[in-house]
Parts: C-alpha cells; structure tokens; sequence
C-alpha cells in the first residue's frame, strides 16, 4: 500500500495535534524542527514518533534523526521507510 | 466507622475540589480502591481508600473541601454486619442522593451554593440549572462576599475528557498568598490566561516556600556518558521509536540506584525532623503545556527495569498532562529529578519540592573535551547537580550521590 505525500502530511499534522491539542497546527513552519516548532519535549516527540510509525506501519531508524526533523523532511523521511 | 478525610496532595495543598465519586453509598470498598477523583488546583487526581469497609455518607460533587475534612465515612465490614444496614435502606440512600444536572452542577460551585440544601424542580426532582439561579439570588450580595474569594470550577470530570487536554488549575485564593485578592474572581473562559496564571501561582507558592524555608546547598559533578550512552544507541537501533529508552529514563534509573545506596538524601523533613524513607520514589519534575510545572514520583523506582522506568516515565509525563495523576504519586515521592533535556541549558540548581530533602538536576547532554587516562577526549557528558536540605545533609552526602549516580551510569549494562 502506497501512501500520497498529502496523506502522511495529514496523518503526521493529526498526529500533532492531539499531542499538542492548544496548537494550530496551521501556522507551523514546515522548515523549521517540528519540535521547536510545537514546543514538543523529548517524550511527546517520542510518543508522536512512535504514533506515526505504528498508524503508518514503518520504523524510522536512530539515524534519521527523525526527532530533529522538519514537518518536511519528516513527511519525506516517512515516505522513505514507508512500505 | 471513621471518616474518609481529603488527603494533602502536596505539600501545598490546602483544600481540593472533590469532583467525582466512582462509587456510590453503600458500596463495599477496600484500601486501595480508586475511589473519587479530586481537583488540587494543579491536576486532576484519583484518590484511594485508606481501609476496607462500606463507604457512605458521600459529600456532594464539585464541592471544595479543606485538607483533612471529612468526604465520605467509612465503616469496616465487620461493624456494618453488626449495625446490619438493611440493603433497603441502603436502596434508599442512594435513591436520595440528589439528582443534578451538570450545568446546575457548574453553576452551584461558581456561585457556592450548597446543592444538598435545593429541593430539585426537574423530572425526578432532579436539580436544575434555575434551582440553583434562584438559589443564588437568595443569597444574595451578602454571601458574594463572605469569602476569600470565589472559586470558579468549569471545567469537565475526568471520565468526559475524550480529549487529552493539558487543564490549566483553577485560580484559588490562597490566605497565605501575600497580594490580596480581590472578593469575588468573576468566572472566566476555559483555557484564559487568568488559569494559566492560577497554575503558575500555585506552583510559585511552593516554590517561595521551599527556598523560605529549607536551607538549600549545592554540589555539581560532571558525569561522562560515553558508556550509558553506547549502550542506549546499542539497545535502540533494533527498536520502533516508540519503544525506544530516552536517555531521561537512564538518569532518571541512575538517580534511583544512587537513592536507595547512599543514606540521607532519600526521604522528607518534617517540623525539622528528618524522615528518610526506605521505598525510594522519584518525583519527575514535567513541565505542563500552557505553563505551570508538577513533579509526581515513580513509585519504586529503584526496583524498575530500564524499560519499566522508560514505559513509567512516559506514562506519568502523558497523565500529567492531561491532568490526571494518582494520590500517592503527587504525595510519596521521596526525590526529585529535574530534566532539562537535550535542548536546555548546561547545568540546572533545582529548588527542592517540600518536604523532600534533595532534587537533583540534569542540564543537556553534551559533547565536552574531558581527560580520559590522561589524554585528552570528546565525550558525551552531561552536568549533574544535587540541591539538598542542610538540615538533613552536608556536602559529603550530597558528593556521594552523585558519585552513586555516576557508578550506576558506568556500570550500566543494557542486555
């Protein structure tokens, strides 16, 4: 099963927003460490991480860096282990 | 019989919200039980049964109750045999209690009227929002300002939370607060700075009081990581993300290792006297979305896996932040760890949560040039520091622990 790009988008900003409920996920900028972005500490992006891999059925291995990552590369990092 | 007491959640708690009741009069309970749920001003917490027996005499909901006043009565199985309540009368106890909707429910502890005096005008006699308007306004301006001020409660129990939403505290006026309040707090939008505020007061209180009264000192160490850290990289690159060991988890471990092998530091003063503590439970300073900051402790941490500590360290920061936590985690910890991670600052002095006797303070992990045999290198090192209660310790003790800390972190051994 192939996913669109503007699906993960959707999926990762859902998956954003019911970590960070009080956030509007609208204005994130997609270039900048989503982290930073959404104040997220290292437990809710554990938690968001672990979230997207299990509704996405993929593993992000500890070299991509995916806890540093942008809305955008996040998106491409998950296409590319995606299945 | 004995009385079921509201319990001091904290040491800064002064009276709570009882929201909730999970049982209803009558019903056999046993110590242990979750059995309400109660608003501290800082979190939504389930409180527990402190013996067996059969509890009635339930105080209303949403009503605010001072530390150590009496919510319910608790009679031992023994003693009910013997008054032998007969079921039917227990029937129509639970018959009796009131019925109320939850509007009227808001409304009544917005405006401190007493429901269990409202003759209900709804079907079932249920109590109904106009009941408790009309309440209200024979009341009068005479009873607006009776007291400190007004608590405003608007906010949903916690088994209607679909939504795990980070509740800001609802603003209280506390007597020792040294700003007076005004009488009457108007009520204000869910969510408005004006609780976000009230959260950060709370927290401020405790915080003025630790540093008022306990006469902290402070030790620093810095700690080389290249072992611990070679082991977690090891354990996680076969892992999901999910199931990954945050290096948080590996602290957190460490300080409760050091905890239980060094005497002194792990316990309480109270009215000057040293408590120290044989179970060790490490309280988790989590920051709250929107502001505000708790710490409640990971029960026997001591005797925890490093995945068990991981798994309870997330569970505790994800209820915290939707506001739910239990009793005895915001009343039991016996230690403190304060976490910047690896984005915050070098090194953290970390203001001691009463009545515990040190917190201990981790800045980012970091690259740092350290002699290693006596050449130069570059390894992950992060600085650890122990504040700690001079009435219970001294410098030696304080060293000690995190020449404990360090140990563990060297022999660590991740299979």
């Amino acid at each position: 099963m192939t996913r669109s790009t503007t699906d993960i988008r959707s999926t990762v900003l859902q998956a954003v927003a019911e970590i960070a409920p009080e956030f509007d996920v609208a204005g994130i900028d997609p270039t900048r460490p989503l982290r930073d972005e959404v104040e997220l500490d290292s437990l809710d992006v554990l938690q968001l991480l672990g979230n997207l891999e299990l509704r996405l059925g993929t593993t992000l291995p500890v070299s991509a860096r995916a806890d540093r990552a942008s809305l955008d590369e996040l998106v491409v990092l998950l296409e590319q282990h995606g299945r | 019989m004995s009385a079921f007491c509201m319990p001091a959640l904290g040491a800064d708690m002064e009276s709570g919200v009882l929201l909730e009741w999970y049982v209803e009069p009558g019903a056999e309970v046993h110590r242990g039980d979750i059995i309400a749920v109660v608003d501290t001003d800082k979190a939504e917490i389930e409180i527990e049964a402190f013996e067996d027996g059969v509890i009635d005499d339930l105080c209303a909901t949403d009503t605010r109750v001072p530390v150590g006043g009496k919510l319910a009565t608790i009679t031992p199985v023994g003693e009910v045999a013997a008054e032998s309540t007969p079921a039917e009368q227990r029937a129509s106890a639970l018959h009796e209690r009131p019925r109320v909707s939850p509007l009227a429910r808001r409304a009544a502890a917005a405006q401190h009227v007493d429901l269990s005096s409202l003759h209900g005008s709804g079907t079932d006699a249920a109590i109904i929002l106009a009941d408790v308007e009309r309440a209200a306004a024979a009341l009068g301006p005479a009873r607006a300002g009776s007291d400190g001020g007004a608590v405003t409660v608007d906010r949903q129990p916690v088994a209607e939370l679909a939504v795990p939403v980070a509740e800001p505290a609802v603003p209280v006026a506390e007597p020792a607060a040294p700003v007076a309040e005004p009488a009457v707090r108007s009520p204000e939008p869910s969510g408005s700075t004006g609780e976000r505020d009230g959260m950060r007061r709370t927290t401020g209180l405790l915080m003025a009081r630790s540093k008022r009264e306990i006469p902290h000192f402070y030790v620093e160490q810095t700690l080389d990581l290249a072992h611990a850290m070679g082991q977690l990289d090891r354990c996680n690159a076969g892992r999901p993300t999910g199931e990954r060991i945050l290096p948080a988890a590996l602290l957190l471990a460490a300080v409760a290792q050091a905890a239980r092998e060094v005497p002194g530091l792990n316990g309480h003063v109270r009215d000057d006297a040293v408590e120290l503590a044989t179970d060790v439970n490490v309280g988790v300073a989590i920051a709250l979305r929107g502001g505000g900051l708790v710490a409640p402790a990971l029960l026997a941490a001591d005797t925890l896996t490093l995945d068990e500590t991981m798994r309870g360290l997330s569970d505790l920061a994800a209820r915290a932040k939707r506001g739910v936590l239990r009793a005895r985690e915001t009343t039991e910890g016996t230690i403190t760890v304060t976490n910047l991670g690896d984005r915050g600052a070098d090194k953290v002095l970390g203001v001691i949560h009463p009545p515990q006797i040190a917190v201990v303070g981790f800045g980012a992990i970091r690259d740092r040039v350290v002699a290693v045999d006596g050449m130069v290198a570059v390894r992950p090192t992060v600085i650890a520091t122990v504040s700690a209660d001079h009435r219970a310790t001294d410098g030696y003790g304080a060293s000690r622990l995190l020449s404990h800390i360090d140990e563990s972190l060297q022999r660590l051994e991740i299979l």
